[in-house]
C-alpha cells in the first residue's frame, strides 16, 4: 500500500511537487543545528538590522539579522521543528478523534450520527479563530495547548468528510455481504470500511497540516500561540511587525517559509485527491 | 406555509448550534485560570474581613451558584439584552459590543459584496473563446491564493504600500487629527450626516489595505467554486436550447448560466463567512482595527469573562442573521426553490 502510494505520488505531477518540498523541510528540521552555527536564541545587539546577502549583508548571517542581532537563517530553520511537530501533533489528534466519530455515525446512523452531525454544524457555523482563542484563554499560552485547540476544532473537519464517504461504502455490495454473512459490526468496520476510507484520511490530513502551520502563525500572531520564549514562524512574524519600519527581512523570510509549505502541502493534497479519486486515476485499482 | 416551516426548522438548528457553542464557551470561560472575585477584592486589613468581603463580591459576581444555574441566569439575561458587566471596564457588555460592532461590520461587509462581484467575474471568462487568457490568469491566481491567507496578504501589504512605498496607512480607522461625532458608528454614515466629507476619504485610504487582504483570500474560495459550478451548469440541456435559439453568449452566461450557478457559490458563501468573520479578528488586531475582534484579543489578555462570552454570543448571533439572509437569496434566484 504504501510502496503503491509513493509510486503513484511520483506519477503525479503536483503530489510529487507537494511531497519533495515537504520532505525537504522535515529534513532542514531535523538538520536545523547543522545548517546553522547560529544559537536562534542569542543576541548580539553590536550586529543587530544586518541585511541579507544581496542587500549589503554578509555570508557570515545569510538571511540577515533581527532587531535583538539573532541570526535569520538559524531561527527560521529552528523554527521549521516546532512548527513541523505542532502540525504532525494537531493533524494526528484531529484524525484521532475526528475518524472514529466519522466511522460511527456514517456506518451506526441513528442517534450517534445526529449528535456527530449537531456538534459538526455547530462548529461550523462559528469562527474557529474566535474558538481558538478563548480556547488558548482557558489553557494558557503553550505550543502544547495550541496542539489541543487545533485538535479540538479541527476533528470535525476529519468527521464531516468520512462521515460522507462511510454514508457510500454502507451501502456497497461487500458490506451487505459482510453483514449477511454475519460479521460482527468491528470487524466490518475494520476489514472493510476502514481502508476504503484511508485515501480520503489521507488527503484530508495532509491539508490539516498546512492548516494547523498557518494557525500557528496567526495564534502566535496576536499573542495567544506558541510561547514566546520558543522560536516559531509566527513568534518570528509577530516580534518582526513590532519594527516592521524600521526592517521587513525579520518578517518576509518567516512569511515565505509558511507560503512555500502551505503551497507545497495544498498541492500534495490536490494531487492525492486526484491519485485517489477512482474518475481519474486508474494507480491504485 | 412552505417558507415558514422551513423558516422554524431552520430557526431550531441555528438555535441548537447557539446553545452547545456558548454552553461550551460558557465552561471554558469558568475554567480559565485566576479568580475574577479574588482580583476584584483588593486588600483589607483584617483577614476576616477580606474573606466576607471575597464572598460578597463572588456572590454578586454570580460565581457561588453551580455552572449550569450561572449559564441559566446569563441565558435569561442576554435576552432581556443584557449581557452583564465588563470586569475590565466596568460599565455593561451590551453598549461596549455595539460600540464596536460597526467597525467590524464596515471590514466585513464591503468584502462579502467585493468578493462576490469579483470571484463570480472571474469565473465567466472560461466561457468567451477570446478570454481563454483570462481565465488561465485567474485560474492560476486561484490556485496560488489558496496557499495565501488573509494574514499574509495583509502583512505583504503592510510592507509595500504601508512602510515602502509609504502611501497608505496601517492602524487605525481615520487619520489623527479628524474628530468625527459618533452618531452611527458607521464612518461613512456619520460623515455624511454631520457634513464632515473629509473623513470620508481619509476612513476609505484606512479600508484598503484589510478590505484587500480580506477580500482577495475569498475571491479566490468563490471563483473556484463558481467556476465549476458554472462548468456544469453549462452542460445543461436549456443552455443548449438557448443556442440553438440564437442568444448572445453573454445573455447566455450571464443571465441564465449565473442565476443556476450561484445557488451552489452562495451555500459556500454561508459556510465561508464563518472564515471571514475569522480573518476580520486577525486582520483587525493586525491593523489595529477598532472592531469587535481586537477587542476580543484584549478581553482575553485582561480574563474580562463577561466581555469574551458577550462577544462570542455576538459572533453567534452575526453568523445565524447571515445565513438567514443566503437562505431568502435563494429563493430570490431561483423561483422554483421551495423552502420545504
Amino acid at each position: 500500500m504504501l510502496w503503491l502510494m509513493l509510486r503513484a505520488i511520483a506519477g503525479n505531477h503536483r503530489a510529487l511537487f507537494g511531497f519533495t518540498i515537504l520532505l525537504i523541510y522535515i529534513i532542514i528540521a531535523i538538520f536545523a543545528p547543522l545548517i546553522s552555527a547560529y544559537d536562534p536564541l542569542s543576541t548580539d545587539m553590536d550586529h543587530a538590522y544586518l541585511p541579507p546577502v544581496g542587500l549589503g549583508g554578509t555570508f557570515e548571517h545569510p538571511l540577515g539579522t533581527d532587531g535583538l542581532g539573532r541570526d535569520l537563517l538559524s531561527r527560521l530553520v529552528h523554527s521549521a521543528r516546532i512548527d513541523l511537530i505542532i502540525a504532525f501533533l494537531a493533524a494526528t489528534g484531529a484524525a484521532i478523534v475526528g475518524i472514529p466519530a466519522g466511522i460511527l455515525a456514517g456506518y451506526l446512523g441513528g442517534k450517534v450520527n445526529r449528535v456527530v452531525q449537531a456538534l459538526t454544524d455547530a462548529w461550523l457555523s462559528f469562527p474557529h479563530v474566535v474558538f481558538a482563542i478563548v480556547l488558548i484563554a482557558a489553557l494558557g499560552v503553550r505550543w502544547i495547548n495550541l496542539v489541543i485547540a487545533i485538535t479540538v476544532i479541527d476533528w470535525t473537519r476529519f468527521a464531516r468528510v468520512i462521515r460522507g464517504e462511510v454514508f457510500g461504502i454502507r451501502e456497497k455490495e461487500f458490506v451487505k455481504v459482510a453483514e449477511t454473512m454475519g460479521l460482527s459490526n468491528l470487524l466490518i468496520i475494520t476489514s472493510e470500511v476502514i481502508p476504503n476510507v484511508l485515501p480520503t484520511i489521507l488527503v484530508v490530513y495532509t491539508l490539516e497540516l498546512g492548516i494547523a502551520i498557518s494557525v500557528e502563525a496567526l495564534m502566535s500572531f496576536v499573542g495567544l500561540g506558541v510561547e514566546p520564549a520558543i522560536v516559531s514562524w509566527g513568534n518570528m512574524i509577530a516580534e518582526g511587525m513590532s519594527y516592521i519600519r524600521t526592517c521587513w527581512w525579520p518578517v518576509v523570510f518567516p512569511v515565505l517559509a509558511i507560503m512555500i509549505i502551505i503551497l507545497a502541502l495544498n498541492a500534495l493534497g490536490d494531487g492525492l485527491r486526484e491519485i485517489v479519486d477512482p474518475r481519474t486515476s486508474r494507480v491504485l485499482r | 406555509m412552505g417558507f415558514l416551516a422551513y423558516l422554524a426548522r431552520r430557526a431550531g438548528s441555528a438555535l441548537l448550534s447557539f446553545f452547545i457553542i456558548t454552553i461550551i464557551a460558557f465552561i471554558l470561560c469558568r475554567v480559565v485560570p485566576g479568580d475574577p472575585a479574588l482580583l476584584m477584592v483588593g486588600s483589607a486589613v483584617n483577614p476576616e474581613e477580606w474573606f466576607k468581603e471575597y464572598q460578597k463580591m463572588r456572590a454578586l459576581l454570580g460565581l457561588d451558584r453551580p455552572i449550569y444555574e450561572q449559564y441559566l441566569i446569563w441565558l435569561r439575561d442576554i435576552f432581556t439584552g443584557n449581557f452583564g458587566v465588563s470586569y475590565r471596564f466596568n460599565v455593561p457588555v451590551g453598549p461596549l459590543i455595539l460600540e464596536r460592532l460597526p467597525a467590524t461590520l464596515e471590514l466585513v461587509i464591503p468584502t462579502v459584496v467585493l468578493a462576490l462581484l469579483i470571484g463570480v467575474l472571474l469565473s465567466t471568462p472560461k466561457f468567451f473563446r477570446r478570454m481563454a487568457w483570462a481565465d488561465k490568469l485567474a485560474s492560476g491566481f486561484s490556485f496560488l491564493g489558496m496557499s495565501i491567507s488573509y494574514f499574509i496578504w495583509g502583512i505583504f501589504f503592510i510592507i509595500i504600500f504601508g512602510v515602502s512605498l509609504n502611501v497608505l496607512p496601517i492602524s487605525g480607522r481615520l487619520d489623527m487629527g479628524i474628530e468625527l461625532p459618533r452618531i452611527t458608528g458607521f464612518i461613512i454614515i456619520d460623515s455624511l450626516l454631520s457634513g464632515r466629507f473629509e473623513a470620508i476619504g481619509s476612513f476609505l485610504k484606512h479600508l484598503i489595505m484589510p478590505v484587500a487582504a480580506l477580500t482577495l483570500y475569498e475571491i479566490t474560495l468563490i471563483h473556484r467554486i463558481n467556476r465549476s459550478s458554472m462548468l456544469s451548469v453549462m452542460k445543461e440541456d436549456y443552455i443548449l436550447m438557448d443556442k440553438a435559439k440564437g442568444l448572445s453568449q453573454f445573455h447566455i452566461v450571464f443571465v441564465r448560466g449565473l442565476r443556476n450557478a450561484l445557488i451552489p457559490t452562495l451555500t459556500l458563501l454561508g459556510v465561508q463567512f464563518t472564515v471571514l468573520l475569522s480573518g476580520s479578528v486577525i486582520i483587525e488586531k493586525m491593523f489595529a482595527w477598532p472592531g469587535i475582534g481586537k477587542l476580543l484579543v484584549s478581553a482575553v489578555t485582561y480574563r474580562d469573562l463577561p466581555l469574551i462570552q458577550g462577544i462570542i454570543a455576538t459572533y453567534c448571533i452575526i453568523v445565524i442573521i447571515t445565513n438567514f439572509i443566503i437562505d431568502s437569496l435563494y429563493g430570490k434566484i431561483n423561483p422554483r426553490i421551495k423552502y420545504v
